[in-house]
């Protein structure tokens, strides 16, 4: 049978997910493999695949260019600049993210400054040539690189937004002088202004490009030689799929790609579900991440950061906050606190007993009975519930409280964070939470998915099937994407309608070469259309989605109008008499989306007897029947009960309801009872 | 410990509370403002207290309204006493001998009242674009009077509606009645959304359950303050330095401080330093007292939260009549010169008892850099480009300092874009880069300034600089050198001339060039040789 293959590479597991032409789904889990990635995938692919099977596509999401980066581990990098500019990237923008920091530094450079050489030559902002590249101290230059045992060469010069002559020109001598080295042009990979956000971003492209593409190779030839097709999809940051191919790879668009995946699933299932608006909640054992998707799309940010370098590159907002089923418990003094930092799978927390010696949030689920020892992971992981229950003693005791109260609170200190961050998050884009249907994945989602709902007014939550491996299954529904971005700082008091046509029509320009390049029929691909705009004197813009250019003589006009409706409604104020500003253009083209069918659960003939066990539940021991997810049937079920399956356990609260959604395979719950 | 108090885990789970609700309150100010520098620059900070006035929850954008938004409740109960509050009630006042920041900083207390009673207050801070003066943006002013309009406490709101004869004056006051109508209503939106908040809280938990919470809270941040003071050896440490001029060519003007550690309490004593000036650096008590709160969280605890508990310890004596104790009719437009001072002076009166912990000092200023032309002429229209450049900070034990970070007094501020600068204003940058050389020598050597050098492409351009710390620069530590103060100079006809640190509007031609070089930061221990 011919399969379409999703992976999600993480930084401890690697999940896959396989959708058969029967619309079968089939799912595994193995431990990433380092350094090479590419073999832990063939293993879990040979997993998946009985005799006579075929991958026919693969879709990867991959942490391998992030990885590279939080560890230091990219190629060797220089950074070409013009003279008199060399110490930009060393410099940033000179702000204090930690501001009582006495001691802060910013993240350590990817590029030393002995990497960096300064060329004379300069651009101006109007695009002039205003001094011509000195050609002899580039030549000397790209030699020196190449002498140097450079893996990769990242170049930006001032206003090349405007005109790329001059990097046009220095590339042109750098392939000739040292071919050796991979090549990231700033115009190229983030055609917009602020020369420190382009350069970090460049070489960042720069610093990632040989890591990925010995990456991709490894997989290709692995997958082909074990009978599948080479072909790769990567997952970009903006949700869209890039094709692997040396000339279409852009290495910075993937690297936030991780929890994506995720998002793009809970697009596909709320869809299905008929479902406008949803809050996506990956709870795993480290953080905690939160997607808002409003009318059934994806959010789209235009820029975004890693680790302190800013990335000038299209993503959907996720917001993190350190508080997985790993969080800590801690004192601050007399102050009972849980995490922000966590104590990961390894040590992990205490119950794991992999050498774990901190209280987390998993050990108080464990102790309250809502995970138990035999049945979490099928029991392939056993619990050691005496040890963690010794510690909420000693830490309670400390406190002068009862430790069942502190397992609990435990649990509502956890709940409590996250409901605070999902607040201020919807708060700041002027939405409320009550109207959205919270729909939760990731080892510990299900879990506290319920509590979360209550505390924020949400009357329904939604528990994907394999809500572990749910980014993997997302993979599957995305489709081929490019976003370009042209910067040209324009103002509606002097711009000609045929201006800006103009510079749409060269986004479009580009857009057509992508294509070709990515062999994709016009035809079938979707335009979308944004200008970064502003008021004169503002330096933030918004993003407003243009209508198709150029489809009538008022064209600008329109523009202008939807620019300050949306400031009207994401500000509260729009002023239509000031002078508007356009400053970056951008076009993203999506490919033909795929909508592969998945086959419908299996109706369970009966509903297997549940089995009982005791949970404490705000303050009391209570019996709770526990149901195993394979077994449940359809129809409803009242809460309180357990849904336990291999990757995640779901906890229905009291005044909650429960029903399984035959064609998604998804638990559906709701407050107050059907 | 004594005795078993509230129950630790409603104790975290409402401090958690608190603390959203001031940050939603701060995400609403910085959504619906109108002026650039608060949704921007993120020039404002929040706080929800409880009735008393004590801090349940803080969100700040500047590190220099660290927890001093209480004062202006204390100045409303002065005026008004709790008696005299109703429902519906919202003041606005930005004195700056009441509240200490200058007059554009306008903070809005608004007391919030569920089923009648008084059970708690939202104060917002946030910097409006103009409120009249002199100038716009008041640089080289002689008194307050110059520098815009003075508010004590007024009710901006009565019974809900706003006060439209109030909004009238300062509106005719300012010269931009739009931004400023919008900004008050951005901060009125983010008092609703703190009193929607606490009065949602208030419909789970009694009153008594949330004000012991805050107590139990209250006391977790003084336990933490006082055990951090008292791990501080007692005794009386000094420091002083001087600032280069009141803004106006005066002599050197000298800030001085002790402070005195006893037990677990904290005496800060700024006798000897300058009495008020004619420049506009002086600062009224309320933000002196937020300088030393900086210094202070920047040594002890800087990731706990800031709660009615905190800075108990820290007990600050102003000199009367002095630079940090403005009376009218003293002009405070820059009353944040001498703190970036203080806090380098309070840092370096504590190193000899706690060396593994301090800095040397930064380069200490907001070095502020504006290109302008004032009125249109045939060269071209009115224009304002205003920068704040960073420079080096100061080394310590363990690393080197960093290089080109804004100044203590600011943390979010960031540069200007070479390339957004040349596409807006009709200047070129020719350089920008650090200033070798210009970071302490020392074993850990100190963080480097930077040089920014101009070039202005049209006539009728004047520049204005604002740079202080060349008498007081970053200094080092424990035998390590101090950096490089700051230094600017002008090109005309292919010479270098230097430039007066003060300078108000020095005229430029067509292709002269200015070059700015901010300080670096002190360096620690003795230089290694070789």
């Amino acid at each position: 049978m011919n399969l379409r293959l999703g992976v999600d590479v993480g930084g401890t597991f690697t999940d896959l997910c396989a959708l058969g032409e029967s619309g079968r789904v089939r799912v595994t889990k193995v431990v990433t493999t380092y350094p090479d990635p590419a073999e832990g995938i063939l293993q879990g692919v040979h997993t998946l695949c009985d005799t006579g099977d075929r991958v026919v596509c693969t879709i990867l999401g991959t942490t391998a260019g992030l990885n590279a980066v939080l560890e230091r581990r990219g190629a060797k990098t220089a950074l070409i600049t013009n003279a008199g500019f060399g110490d930009i990237y060393r410099m940033g923008r000179g702000d204090r993210p930690e501001m009582y920091n006495l001691h802060y530094h910013r993240p350590k450079p990817l590029v030393p400054r002995d990497w960096i050489f300064e060329l004379p030559g300069r651009v101006g902002a109007d695009a002039d040539i205003i001094e011509p590249l000195d050609i002899e101290r580039a030549a000397l230059i790209a030699r020196e690189i190449d002498s140097g045992g450079f893996e990769s060469v990242a170049v930006c010069l001032l206003h090349s937004y405007c005109n790329p002559a001059h990097e046009l020109e220095l590339a042109a001598l750098l392939r000739r002088y040292a071919p050796g080295c991979s090549l990231s042009l700033s115009h190229q990979v983030a055609r917009e202004w602020r020369e420190y956000e382009r350069t970090s971003t460049t070489v960042v492209d720069a610093y990632v490009r040989p890591i990925l593409e010995r990456h991709l190779a490894e997989l290709a030839s692995g997958l082909k030689a074990a009978g599948h097709s080479p072909e790769i999809l990567v997952m970009r940051s903006s949700g869209g799929l890039m094709p692997a191919s040396k000339r279409t790879l852009e290495p910075v668009t993937v690297l936030l790609s991780g929890p994506v995946g995720g998002a793009i699933a809970t697009r596909a299932l709320i869809r299905e579900l008929g479902l406008d608006d949803a809050l996506a909640i990956d709870m795993g054992g480290t953080s905690f991440d939160v997607t808002l998707l409003t009318g059934g799309e994806l959010p789209i940010g235009s820029e975004t950061e890693v680790e302190g370098f800013p990335l000038l590159v299209s993503g959907v907002p996720v917001h993190t906050i350190g508080a997985g089923g790993g969080g800590v418990v801690w004192l601050e003094g007399r102050g009972l606190r849980v995490g922000p930092r966590s104590a990961g799978s390894v040590p992990g927390p205490i119950c794991f007993r992999r050498g774990g010696t901190e209280l987390t949030a998993t050990d108080a689920n464990a102790c309250l009975g809502l995970i138990r020892s035999g049945t979490f992971v099928d029991g392939d992981l056993p619990l050691d519930i005496e040890a963690a229950g010794a510690a909420f003693t000693l830490t309670a005791a400390a406190l002068e409280m009862d430790p069942a109260r502190l397992q609990e609170g435990v649990i509502e200190i956890v709940n409590a964070r996250m409901v605070g961050a999902i607040r201020a998050l919807t708060i700041e884009q002027g939405l409320d939470a009550r109207t959205y249907s919270l729909v939760a994945y990731g080892g510990n989602g299900p879990l506290h998915a319920a509590a979360l709902a209550e505390e924020l007014g949400i009357v329904r939550v939604v528990i994907p099937a394999s809500p572990g491996a749910f980014s993997a299954w997302g993979m599957l529904f995305s489709e081929v994407r490019k976003d370009l971005s042209l910067t040209s700082l324009q103002s509606s008091s002097d711009i000609r309608p045929d201006d800006l046509e103009g510079l749409l029509q060269q986004l479009d320009e580009q857009a057509t070469r992508f294509l070709v390049e990515a062999e994709l029929d016009p035809g079938e691909a979707a335009y979308q259309w944004r200008a970064a705009m502003r008021y004169q004197g503002q330096e933030h813009t918004v993003e407003v989605p243009l209508p198709a250019p150029p489809a009538s003589t008022r064209y600008l006009e329109e523009v202008l109008a939807l620019f300050h409706e949306l400031h009207q409604r994401s500000y509260g104020h729009s002023h239509p008499r000031q002078v508007v500003e356009f400053v970056t253009l951008r076009l993203s083209v999506l490919g033909p989306a795929s909508t592969p069918e998945v086959a419908p659960a299996q109706a369970q003939a009966e509903r297997a007897h549940p089995k009982e066990c005791r949970v404490r539940w705000q303050g009391r021991e209570v019996a709770v029947p526990i149901f195993h997810r394979d077994h449940l049937a359809t129809g409803g079920i009242v809460g309180p009960c357990i849904v336990e399956e291999r990757t995640a356990t779901t906890f229905v609260p009291d005044n909650w309801t429960l029903e399984v959604d035959t064609d998604s395979r998804s638990l559906i719950l709701q407050r107050g009872g059907a | 410990m004594s005795g078993p108090g509230p129950d630790p885990v409603l104790t975290e789970v409402l401090r958690n509370a608190f603390a959203s609700i001031a940050e939603q309150m701060n995400r609403t100010l910085i959504r619906t403002a109108h002026s650039p520098v608060i949704y921007e620059m993120h020039d404002c900070s929040v706080g929800l207290f409880d009735r008393s006035g004590l801090l349940l929850g803080q969100s700040s954008g500047l590190p220099i309204f660290l927890g001093n938004l209480e004062e202006g409740i204390h100045v409303v109960l002065r005026q008004s006493g709790e008696a005299g509050l109703e429902p519906g009630d919202v003041f606005i006042l930005n004195d700056s001998y009441l509240l200490g920041t200058h007059l554009s900083d306008m903070t809005v207390v608004a007391p919030i009242f569920v089923a009648g009673k008084l059970v708690g207050f939202s104060v917002s801070r946030a910097h409006w674009r103009d409120v009249g003066g002199k100038d716009p943006g008041a640089v080289k002013t002689e008194d307050i009077y110059q520098e815009g309009l003075r508010l004590g406490p007024t009710r901006i709101v009565r019974g809900g509606e706003v006060v439209e004869e109030i909004l009238d004056i300062l509106q005719r006051n300012s010269r931009t009645p739009e931004l400023l109508r919008g900004d008050l209503h951005a901060q009125l939106s983010a008092a609703s959304v703190g009193e929607r908040g606490l009065a949602e809280l208030l419909t789970r938990y009694p009153l008594e359950t949330l004000q012991a919470a805050a107590e139990e809270i209250f006391t977790h941040s003084e336990v933490l303050d006082r055990e951090a003071v008292a791990a501080v050896p007692d005794g009386r440490y000094h420091a002083e330095g001087l600032l280069d001029d009141d803004g106006l060519g005066s002599e050197p003007v000298r800030i001085a401080l002790a402070v005195e550690i006893c037990g677990d309490e904290m005496f800060v004593d700024l006798s000897g330093s300058s009495p008020q000036v004619t420049g506009n650096i002086n600062c009224g008590r309320a933000q002196t007292i937020s300088g030393c709160r900086v210094a202070f969280k920047m040594l002890f605890h800087p990731d706990a939260p800031v709660t009615g508990g905190s800075f108990r310890p820290l007990h600050v004596s102003i000199p009367e009549g002095s630079i940090f104790d403005a009376r009218e009719p003293a002009a405070c437009q820059f009353y944040f010169t001498p703190l970036g001072l203080l806090i380098d002076l309070f840092i370096k009166a504590l190193a000899p008892v706690l060396p593994e912990r301090v800095a040397a000092a930064h380069f200490g200023d907001s070095m502020v850099v504006d290109f302008v032309r004032r009125r249109p002429t045939p060269a071209g229209g009115f224009f304002l480009m205003a920068e704040a450049l960073a420079g080096g900070w100061g080394a310590s034990a363990s690393q080197e300092g960093e290089s080109a970070l804004i100044n203590n007094v600011n943390g979010g501020f960031r540069n200007m874009p070479v390339e957004v600068a040349e596409a807006k204003f009709p200047i070129r940058i020719r350089r920008f880069s650090l200033r070798s050389g210009s970071g302490g020598a020392g074993r850990n050597r100190g963080g480097l300034g930077v040089v920014r050098e101009y070039e202005v492409l049209e006539d009728s351009v004047a520049v204005t600089l604002h740079l202080d710390r060349s008498l007081t620069p970053g200094w080092g530590l424990a035998g390590g050198g101090d950096g490089l103060g700051p230094a600017a100079a002008a090109m005309e006809g292919g010479e270098w001339r230097p430039l007066t640190l003060k300078t108000n509007l020095f005229p430029l031609p067509r292709g002269a060039r200015v070059r700015v070089e901010t300080g670096g930061g002190g360096g620690y221990g003795e230089p290694e040789d070789g």
